[in-house]
């Protein structure tokens, strides 16, 4: 079962992730990734509204999602993440890298 | 976390109120200090945000835990002389302890406050306050390194000199997510977390290679390093992190950093000098991330800060300490009594009466030595409450632009500490005037020769057994005739009155209730507390208020306070077989009046007596019914049996009323010994307390305030309107419904109890279940005939029937009469039938006829069943009332609205106090009920009740109060600006049930619509076919 949906609108693309970001969650997201940014995508946008978790692999995900768009000079940016999220995105001041910005 | 209610958190969080208290007058003394901080002073302050901080840490306070970090960040900057204490910054330490404060008193609520705003405040002080050329240095980014390697994170100079202040060591940890997080079953936020349970993140950053790209196949690694203060041991460190102790480091001073793992010999902490040095290690200077402005640092724009004029009269303390001294002479002397008990046990057995004598004298001794020094424990200096007035006064001064100096004189002062917590808020409410009124602008000082700061003076002293507290102020002063002046143009003397005052007189004007209300609107006086409600909680201390003023020269307040509450003069009055005790304080005279001048001196207005003293009129209660106890003349004989004898009579007055109790015998004065009522009567507003006399009996201590509010005699206005009345008004006019009975019986009621008169067939009366009702408006009217109570002739039932609907507290009821039909209005002699009768009050003779004066309230309720309260709702409400609901929040009235109106009321609606007054002079006639809320802009719902009580036309008008929970203070308030009920907002089920309960009770006469009253006398006349009397607009009043 698919557990996120990508709204595509040129070189923009917001991806809703539902559920967790996580071990098991990694590998089906990973290779949509992957070929969002080779088909062009240059402005790729996480939105978390329906994210409930986190884990490391998660955190992987995004920061390698975020080297890939950058190795391309596209943006990243993480929005809608719960408090919680925000929280340990903070405190880990990931959002020195990218923009982080909560529901 | 742990749980709240754990005596730990408990423990903690009394603890944190202790550091807290005496904090503020500390922070305003750091202020006039400035640059030439006092060290000690600093370290105290210092010290109590460190124990918060490390409490909170503790049990998972995590907003408590940073505000009270951030503090002392700020705290350390000015003790190490890198910041001055300005007023800037002092205002922003003021209002992170208040919040503080606030959280603490609410640790469940503060993981959720919001504190971005003044943790951003406190952390910009940290740079901004700093000279120039200094700024930056505290932010001077140090480079880390392991070994040769730079780490990835950075710290500045001043993390490191914090940290090492206090006591804490900076590591350096380098997680692998996904292998000391991830494969460990954690989850990273759990990791975060407890990292800042036990200490603070610095700097965190991601090796951002280590995460690899979506190309690469899933990294093995993520690596993340943490820069990390904290108090945990190098022992402890990779238990306490969940970091792995290879990848630990202790960083030093200098940036350098030492693997725990192989840390054999400890580095060296560096020494305090070192501090002064400018580290080696730095490299390139960064400036480090800084708020721009000042957010959450000024007074206007932070949420406390509308409360900071509360914060001194706030809290009541629950402890109280005490010297040991103190207790050890307490424990003497509860030896002392085991020893009397002992030999009083001893000469008893022994029948020796000399031993008797002596064990009762040395028990005597013993017992006034543990009541003098029992007393001791409760007095607390004044000087500590006139300390938190210099917050209150700074915070009121610049709010206001004024430049004010308070000068506090208290040496050593000290009283109950019941008489301390009760004098918080007058004193508050003094103290603010005297700042925003009483003291001029700097201008106009300096226009008049002042100095341009203001004095505010709070001084306290012994005087003639008593305590004097005196807050006064070298401002205008207070002008005589233009209080005067003021007061008759509001309405509350006359022009007349004025002119015969002294200049005394003048100036205890302000005491009026409805005087200090209008026009002031100033954001610090003028919210409805008025001087009335002043004096009477001083009353309630048994304090005396006096004024001195000289115009231009400045004014003061003296209150002559008692040392104590527990043990009061008092006098003793009975009333039947009941004795109770009146408070010597709020006695003013004893007045016995001789039989004969009875009937000139009292004077009744319905149901209420007044007295005529020097030329003034005074409301009369008798005590034997205030307190519903059976006197010799109790029911309501009452006035005609007491006309026979002499009248003994207490006049009470206090601050918002004057009252004549009458009393059956006066006894003697003597000290009591107050004792609190029990919870189960504490809601008995007419006692203060009881006390146990000497022969061993209960007597009741009677609030006189109480009883006047109770006795609805709310406030002199009120008081002087029924007085007028009485004088002027034709006091037993009543307008009268008349009709017949049986052709031979003539019947009258009063009209105020009916609500229409209809003609009906006979056929229309239906028969149920032995009960008679009729279609009546789409409803079911139950009917009833007089003979149905009364012993009276059975009523015809012919074509000359009518129903006359009654409007009662126990529903609508349709009696049955006989035509003709007509309304007069008359001077009613009612007297009483040989046989009482249920349903008639007695006969009386009205145009030449012996007439039966009907009791709508007994044939209500030999007819109508008790209901239950939902067909009440129902019920009752066939008659439209209309109501005014007032409140400033369109949701909320929205929703009383339409609650009322879908239980059949007639709702018009107001946004503010002011906006209602309006609809009341507009629509006053139509309004029989106005629902209020407290707060609101221009005119809140206090004023509006004031400005109802003090308008004849509605002064009888009732009005219930919606007050939030626990607003203790707004029923006190409430009840003082003459409120008839209150109901707490949003209990849907309470408001009908008051608005019923009050709508029963209500003096109906009179504000029954005029409207309403033209209508049914036209109803009357179609009806008999000849005009109606005129009906004048004048209310009856009861």
């Amino acid at each position: 079962m698919q557990n996120f949906k990508i709204e595509r609108d040129g070189e923009t693309a917001t991806v809703f992730a539902a559920g967790d970001i996580c071990a098991s969650s990694a590998p089906e997201l990973r290779p949509a990734m992957r070929d969002l940014v080779k088909s062009g995508v240059r402005r790729l946008v996480f939105d978390l509204a329906q994210t409930s978790m986190l884990d490391s692999t998660g955190i992987g995900l995004l920061l390698a999602t975020f080297n890939s768009m950058r190795g391309v000079g596209g943006e990243f940016s993480v929005v809608r993440a719960s408090d919680e999220i925000l929280d340990l995105l903070e405190s880990m001041r990931i959002n020195q890298h990218f923009p982080v910005s909560g529901r | 976390m742990a749980g709240l209610d754990d005596d730990v958190v408990q423990e903690y969080l009394a603890e944190c109120l202790e550091h807290l208290n005496g904090i503020e007058s500390e922070l305003l003394l750091m202020e006039q200090d400035g640059a030439e901080v006092d060290d000690l002073r600093v370290n105290k302050v210092f010290r109590a945000a460190h124990s918060i901080k490390g409490g909170a840490g503790f049990f998972d306070f995590n907003n408590i835990r940073n505000l009270a970090h951030k503090t002392e960040n700020v705290l350390d900057l000015i003790r190490s002389r890198r910041l001055v204490a300005t007023s800037g910054v002092v205002n922003a330490l003021l209002l992170a302890f208040d919040r503080l404060r606030e959280m603490i008193g609410d640790p469940a609520a503060s993981e959720h406050a919001d504190l971005s705003a003044i943790l951003s405040g406190l952390e910009s002080l940290t740079v901004s306050s700093l000279p120039a050329e200094s700024k930056d240095l505290p932010h001077r980014a140090m480079q880390i390194r392991t070994g040769e390697k730079q780490a990835r994170v950075s710290a500045t100079e001043f993390d490191f000199d914090a940290a090492r202040k206090s006591g804490q060591s900076i590591y350096l940890i380098e997680y692998d997510l996904v292998h000391d997080v991830q494969r460990q079953g954690k989850a990273p936020l759990e990791v975060m977390k407890s990292l800042m349970t036990y200490g603070r993140l610095l700097d965190t950053a991601f090796d951002l290679d280590s995460a690899g790209t979506l190309d690469d196949e899933p990294s093995n690694t993520l690596l993340l390093q943490v820069l990390y203060a904290t108090c945990v041991d190098t022992d402890l460190i990779d238990v306490a992190t969940g970091g792995a102790r290879d990848r630990i480091w202790k960083v030093d001073r200098t940036g350098a950093c030492q693997a725990i793992a192989e840390e054999a010999v400890s580095v060296d902490e560096p020494t305090p000098t070192a501090a002064a040095q400018q580290p080696a290690a730095i490299v390139e200077p960064q400036s480090a991330k800084t708020a721009a402005d000042i957010p959450g640092t000024s007074a206007a724009d932070s949420p406390s800060s509308g409360n900071a004029p509360a914060a001194a009269g706030a809290n009541v303390e629950t402890t109280v300490r005490l010297h040991v001294t103190l207790l050890d002479s307490l424990m003497n002397l509860a030896g002392e009594l085991v020893l009397c008990r002992n030999q009083l046990s001893d000469a008893v057995a022994r029948r020796d009466q000399t031993m008797i004598q002596a064990a009762s004298q040395s028990i005597s001794v013993v017992t006034s030595d543990v009541q003098q020094t029992v007393m001791r424990t409760r007095m607390q200096p004044v000087g500590n409450l006139f300390q938190k007035f210099t917050r209150f006064v700074r915070d009121a001064a610049r709010k206001l632009g004024k430049q004010v100096r308070l000068v506090i004189e208290a040496n050593d002062v000290e009283l109950d500490k019941t008489i301390i917590e009760g004098l918080s808020d007058p004193l508050s409410h003094m103290v603010r005037n005297a700042v925003d009124h009483g003291l001029e602008s700097a201008e106009a000082r300096a226009a008049a020769g002042k100095a341009s700061e203001g004095a505010v003076f709070l001084r306290a002293w012994h005087e003639a057994g008593l305590v004097v507290v005196e807050i006064a102020d070298d401002g205008r002063g207070l002008d005589a005739e233009k209080l005067a002046a003021s007061a008759v143009k509001k309405g509350l003397i006359s022009a007349e009155t004025a002119r015969g005052m002294s200049a005394e007189e003048k100036l205890d004007l302000i005491f009026l209730p409805g005087f200090s209300t209008a026009e002031r609107v100033s954001d610090l006086s003028g919210r409805g507390v008025g001087m009335d409600v002043v004096k009477t909680n001083l009353d309630r201390l048994g304090g005396k208020l006096e004024i001195h003023s000289e115009p231009g020269q400045g004014s003061s307040f003296r209150v002559k306070l008692p040392l104590t509450l527990a043990i009061i003069p008092s006098l003793l009055v009975s009333a039947g077989e009941e004795r109770v005790a009146i408070p010597l304080g709020n006695v003013q005279k004893l007045i016995r009046i001789a039989p004969e001048d009875v009937a000139s001196r009292i004077e009744s207005v319905g149901n209420a007596r007044v007295l005529t003293l020097q030329d003034a009129l005074v409301p009369l209660i008798d005590l034997s019914s205030a307190l519903a106890v059976d006197g010799d003349a109790g029911g309501s004989g009452a006035s005609q049996t007491r006309a026979a004898g002499a009248m003994s009579i207490v006049l009470l007055s206090g601050g918002a009323y004057r009252y004549g109790l009458i009393v059956e015998r006066l006894h003697e004065t003597m000290e009591i010994v107050v004792k609190p009522l029990g919870r189960r009567l504490k809601h008995l507003r007419q006692y203060a307390g009881a006390t146990i006399l000497g022969d061993g009996c209960v007597a009741l201590i009677l609030d006189a305030a109480g009883v006047a509010s109770v006795e609805g005699l709310l406030t002199d206005n009120v008081s002087r309107q029924i007085a007028e009345t009485a004088r002027f008004g034709a006091a037993d006019t009543h307008q009268l419904l008349l009709f017949h009975n049986s052709p031979e019986e003539s019947c009258a009621l009063p009209l105020h109890a009916v609500a229409r008169v209809e003609k009906i067939r006979p056929n229309q009366v239906e028969v149920v279940a032995g009960r008679r009702s009729m279609q009546y408006r789409g409803r079911s009217l139950p009917l009833a005939t007089l003979a149905d109570t009364a012993q009276v002739s059975a009523l015809p039932l012919d074509d000359r029937l009518v129903v006359v609907v009654l409007e009662t507290a126990r529903g609508t009821l349709g009696l049955l009469a006989a035509q003709p039909v007509d309304v007069i209005e008359a001077d009613l002699n009612v007297d009483p039938l040989a046989e009482r009768q249920a349903g008639i009050i007695g006969s009386a003779i009205v145009r030449g006829r012996t007439t039966l004066v009907l009791d709508s309230f007994e044939l209500a309720e030999a007819a109508l069943p008790e209901r239950t309260p939902e067909q009440r709702k129902g019920a009752e409400t066939a008659f439209k009332t209309t109501v005014l609901v007032v409140d400033d929040s369109g949701c909320l009235r929205q929703q009383t609205a339409s609650q009322l109106a879908s239980a059949g009321f007639t709702v018009l609606t107001a946004a503010d106090g002011e906006e209602a007054w309006q609809t009341l002079e507009a629509r006053g006639q139509e309004i029989q009920l106005v629902i209020t809320d407290v707060d609101m802009p221009r005119l809140d719902g206090l004023q509006l009740t004031r400005r109802i009580r003090g308008d004849r036309r509605c002064a009888y008008l009732p009005v219930i109060m919606l007050t939030s929970l626990g607003r203790e203070e707004d029923l006190k308030r409430g009840k003082a600006a003459g409120a008839t009920a209150y109901c707490l907002k949003l209990d849907r089920d309470r408001l009908l049930d008051t608005v019923h309960d009050v709508m029963a009770n209500a003096v109906p006469a009179g504000r029954r619509e005029s409207a309403g009253l033209r209508e049914l006398a036209r109803n009357v006349s179609e009806m008999t076919g000849h005009a109606a009397p005129c009906l004048s607009a004048r209310g009856e009043t009861k």
